[in-house]
């Protein structure tokens, strides 16, 4: 494997990160409140946007509110169990190489945690509980765990990545938040430079020593990428909103054919990506009629 | 005697609700209409930890109480079976 691209790639990723550093706890000027009656996020990018299934603006905008609240949340919690996965990981033989910059990886996102979680405490009733299943996933093998791994944070760290970029320039939204997600883009681009390359490195290593398991994999990154969808609609979110028969709601939502659509376009990096490095053997798109 | 149970449990027995369960453990994987109502469904690949949350979500539209773990055992959730009897005393209480 010519690795001089890959080096030279992680050598400059890892000076960006000492450049940019920041400090995440002075960062931030938190206002007293954040004042209800304005959108804490775009209507256009809500779960119900594009269906009418709710019209009321005090619901959509309370709406909003729960669904950044469920958005940072996620973060919190995804970002917490992935850590734990990298931590594993970090001066073992085989991430090495990695080590320099999966030291700035886990130090920018232990400041997100702090960041996300923070902006609920102070304004908001706090965190979402995970939804944690109560069934553990089966191990797929060392080498195609650390494939799930990182595709998992690839995955989670694209989601965000589609709505931080979009919401760090929104007028519409208060000041605070519009400064956390261009905080938050702004560490995310590089992460998801390095988490392609990394995932593709993975990726070749563990088909090379055991091929067979590739469909196996290819599918649960799919039910991943379906999974991360779903979590968007966090059933919390519809019943905390004041909505009758929240459920249905949610379940309505996430069926609708416009919702369908964005969620396609959601995922088009991310998919374009997995097509693109040989993981997926048709993308998760064109399969995938029902989120 | 067992064989009397059984097709008590499987056919005769089935609460209307599990129409809806089996298609939308169909969706995950097709082969749930043939197999057996005692299988185990996470060792059958019908259901997974990912798919989970969202099978439980299903059952508490369907029984309209939500399912709650600390006191609800996840083998409740594990066979047909299991979920099917689990439907018809859900909605006892409900309507109790
Ligand atoms: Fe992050
Ligand atoms: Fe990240």
């Amino acid at each position: 494997m010519d690795d001089s691209g890959f080096s030279t790639m992680l050598a400059r990723l890892s000076e960006k990160s000492r450049d940019e550093y920041y400090n995440p706890y002075t960062k931030f000027t938190w206002p007293d409140t954040v004042p209800e009656d304005q959108w804490w996020m775009n209507p256009d990018y809500l779960t119900v946007s594009g269906t009418v299934l709710i019209d009321d603006e005090k619901t959509l905008k309370a709406l909003a509110r729960y669904e950044t609240v469920n958005f940072f949340s996620l973060h919190v919690h995804g970002i917490r169990e992935l850590m734990i996965e990298v931590a594993k990981r970090i001066h073992t033989p085989d991430f090495a190489e990695y080590n320099e910059y999966l030291h700035h990886f886990i130090g920018e996102e232990n400041a997100h945690m702090w960041f996300f979680a923070e902006f609920c405490h102070r304004y908001t009733g706090g965190i979402y509980p995970e939804a944690a299943s109560p069934l553990r996933r089966e191990g797929f093998g060392n080498l195609w765990d650390d494939v799930i791994v990182f595709s998992r944070i690839l995955i989670f760290e694209e989601i965000f990545d589609y709505y931080n970029s979009r919401m760090g320039k929104d007028q519409l939204i208060p000041d605070i938040l519009r400064e956390i997600h261009a905080a938050h883009h702004h560490d995310e681009s590089r992460h998801v430079a390095f988490g392609k390359q990394l995932v593709k490195r993975l990726y070749d290593r563990a088909l090379a020593a055991d091929p067979d398991r590739r469909e196996e994999i290819e599918k649960y990154v799919k039910d991943y990428m379906t999974y991360s969808v779903r979590s968007l609609y966090n059933p919390q979110i519809f019943r905390d909103c004041g909505v009758g028969n929240p459920l249905a709601v949610r379940r309505e939502a996430l069926s609708h054919p416009v919702r369908e659509a964005f969620h396609v376009k959601l995922m088009t990096r991310v998919d374009r990506f997995f097509v693109a490095a040989g993981i997926f053997s048709t993308s998760w798109g064109t399969e995938h009629v029902s989120a | 005697m067992s064989a009397r149970e059984n097709s008590s449990t499987t056919s005769t027995m089935a609460h209307p609700s599990m129409d809806t369960v089996l298609g939308f453990l169909r969706e995950l994987n097709a082969s749930v209409d043939t197999i057996a109502w005692d299988r185990d469904l996470i060792e059958a690949r019908v259901l997974d930890s990912l798919a989970f949350v969202e099978f439980l979500l299903l059952i508490e539209e369907l029984t309209g109480e939500p399912v709650d773990l600390a006191t609800t055992d996840v083998n409740n959730f594990r066979t047909l079976e299991r979920i099917n009897a689990f439907l018809t005393e859900g909605a006892g209480h409900a309507h109790a």
